[in-house]
């Protein structure tokens, strides 16, 4: 036998026998007051439950609504994140008044104002470049063409 | 009366715990039958300091009715109620121990002193648990107490008190090794009538 196994032995032996001397007698009086505790609080669990219960409604409706203002708040937010684009007013210049040329032909009214529309859409786009860049190869041309001669 | 004390008894601890779960009282009645005792001893020693050690069995068999649905019979109910138990009394032994320290029992007003001072121990007759609560620190005596006393395996022992199960493996073996020497020399004078040696006699 080894000697862990020795000692081991020895003092299961020896503990185990005192404490089995030590083991109380069994008290019916706590055995009663244990169960009567037991049984008054199931007794005043019950109720206790009942009571809480309109607590937890309660809390369940203040969670719905604080949900609920959360979301309007958003999309309050949301709303003022993304307004709609205001109307800058820039600095005002006298500006001359204005002729209206009288379209008497309403074909060159119609062609005058889609040139004018694609022209501004030029502008926008290229910033009027292209259209630099067309005169400057037209005059290069006719500059090219008097040299052949 | 005859017939449901006696399926109560022959019932497992693992199937009173089942009846209990379904509301029968009569069940957790007959855990209490069986547990009463044992918990009483088990706080009695492993909690000297705590004065009513009653109230201490009492609250972990509220505590374990009151969660009763938690159990899962995966565990030994044994171990189950000692876990519970060892809990409760660590919360009464750090109440206790806060009001008072004055009355502290012997062994631990005497922490810190030497063997040789302990083998002047004022009582006579000391039981081997006695001297092992002198020698051994808390988590050794405790391991040891579930173990020798309880009967509880190591794996059990980790699980009421929280530990590895290599910590409590250490615990047993560092216990051991401190306690039978004084083991020895208790068998050696047992036939004297001497319950146990002094401390300094076995060092």
């Amino acid at each position: 036998m080894s000697t862990d196994q020795a000692e081991h032995e020895i003092l299961r032996d020896m503990l185990g026998k005192e404490s089995r001397r030590e083991l109380p007698e069994f008290s019916p009086p706590l055995h009663a007051r244990i169960m009567r505790n037991i049984q008054e609080c199931e007794r005043v669990d019950t109720p206790q439950q009942w009571r809480l219960a309109p607590t937890w409604y309660g809390l369940a409706a203040a969670a719905a609504l604080a949900i609920g203002v959360s979301l309007w708040a958003f999309s309050t937010m949301s709303n003022k994140v993304v307004p709609p684009s205001p109307v800058v007013s820039g600095p005002t210049h006298p500006v001359g008044p204005s002729v209206t040329p009288a379209y008497t032909d309403p074909e060159t009214g119609i062609t005058t104002a889609v040139a004018d529309a694609q022209s501004g859409l030029n502008q926008e786009r290229y910033a009027g470049l292209d259209s630099d860049a067309n005169n400057l190869v037209n005059y290069a041309i006719n500059q090219i063409d008097p040299l052949g001669q | 009366m005859d017939g449901p004390p006696d399926n109560l008894a022959a019932m497992t601890d693992e199937q009173l715990a089942g009846g209990a779960q379904n509301g029968d009282m009569r069940c957790f009645e007959e855990i209490v039958r069986r547990y009463q005792t044992i918990l009483l001893r088990f706080v009695r020693r492993q909690f000297p300091n705590v004065p009513d050690t009653e109230d201490v069995v009492q609250e972990a068999f509220m505590k374990s009715y009151e969660s009763i649905d938690r159990y899962q019979n995966r565990w030994p109910l044994r171990t189950w109620i000692f876990t519970l138990a060892y809990r409760v009394g660590i919360t009464h032994a750090r109440r206790a121990k806060t009001r008072t320290t004055s009355a502290l029992p012997d062994y631990q007003a005497d922490e810190g002193s030497t063997p040789a001072e302990l083998a002047g121990a004022r009582e006579p007759r000391r039981s081997l648990w006695d001297t092992a609560r002198q020698v051994l620190n808390d988590d050794q005596y405790r391991a040891l107490w579930l173990f020798y006393a309880e009967d509880l395996p190591i794996s059990d022992i980790s699980e009421v008190l929280g530990m590895s199960l290599v910590a409590v493996r250490t615990m047993l073996h560092r216990g051991r090794k401190k306690l039978t020497p004084y083991a020895r020399r208790l068998k050696e004078i047992s036939g004297e009538n001497v319950a146990a040696p002094n401390i300094g006699d076995a060092t």
